[in-house]
């Protein structure tokens, strides 16, 4: 099945995921795979029920169950945001054959170590290796934190500034 | 004296404290972080630095964050987790903060916390001709 949209954003689960992109797509579901939150039921609950209101389904997937959703008949036909929270996350969801042509990078903050390339996208050598080697894959990367922002070209500005 | 934590998105974090500052005056143990530009395990290292400070672990420490479920939520209660001298409140809006102020120097946590809750939901009326 297609993602409406296929998401890098550090802060996974957050306003500008549950408001901005999902009154902009309207998805049945917003999934974030996350291993290490799935395993953990605590952190599973605070995501889960983190916007019980929106009327947007909201579930954190292990890579299995992923796996298991995207091959799913019945789940087939629903609209559906998939979040990750690192770029190498996103190059293993090809290794996992969820299929995606653009991959969106909404957030990826500063922490020691990075570099800026926009306001909301820093990047140290390990991330520029991901995003080189999921370009060479096909994807088409785009930068674009909410709907209204202008999408940024990420790969260009990468080959400028880093 | 309780410590504060306000943790934002954006610019609230500074404005409501500003705000708050001109009918209180000053006050001494806020901590002010905006999520802007920052990772969340930045802004997690950031609280775990100030959750630890001798004056959080004697009296309890109290996180205001902006928007439940939002990130700054979910960092708070992430850095929090397992940290029993640590209250974290969503919404947070100027009546808060003023019953806040007024009430961290003799109350503990608890209930400083739920007057402050309390307060905040007072704050909220409407008045319609």
């Amino acid at each position: 099945m297609p993602f409406s949209l296929v998401r890098v954003d550090d802060r996974t689960i957050h306003g500008q995921v549950v408001l901005g992109w999902a009154s902009f797509i309207a998805p049945d579901r917003i999934i974030l795979c996350n291993d290490q939150i799935a395993s953990s039921d605590w952190e599973k609950e605070l995501y889960e029920s983190s916007f019980s209101d929106s009327g947007t389904e909201i579930n954190v997937f292990t890579r299995a169950e992923l796996q298991q959703y995207a091959r799913s008949e019945k789940h087939s036909k629903e609209r559906c945001i998939l979040l990750v929270e690192s770029l190498q996350d996103a190059l293993d969801l090809l290794d996992l054959n969820i299929p995606f042509k653009t991959l969106n990078i909404g957030g990826l903050h500063f922490c020691d170590g990075k570099q800026e390339l926009t306001d909301y996208i820093f990047l140290d050598d390990d991330d520029v290796e991901c995003l080189k080697e999921l370009q060479s894959r096909g994807i088409l990367i785009e930068g674009q934190d909410i709907p209204s922002a202008k999408k940024v070209n990420v790969m260009k500005l990468v080959s400028e500034n880093i | 004296m309780i410590p504060l934590i306000i943790l934002t998105n954006g610019v609230l974090c500074d404005s409501i404290y500003r705000t708050a500052a001109l009918l209180f005056g000053e006050q001494p143990n806020v901590h002010l972080i905006s999520s802007a530009n920052l990772a969340p395990k930045e802004i997690s290292n950031r609280i775990g630095k100030i959750i630890d400070l001798p004056e959080c672990r004697e009296h309890g420490v109290l996180i205001a964050v902006d928007l439940k479920g939002g990130s700054t939520w979910n960092v708070a209660c992430k850095s929090a987790h397992e940290n029993k001298h640590v209250a974290i409140i969503s919404g947070v809006n100027l009546p808060m903060l003023l019953s806040f102020f007024n009430r961290r120097e003799s109350g503990n946590l608890n209930e400083v916390v739920d007057s402050l809750i309390d307060a905040g939901k007072r704050g909220i009326d409407k008045y319609m001709c």
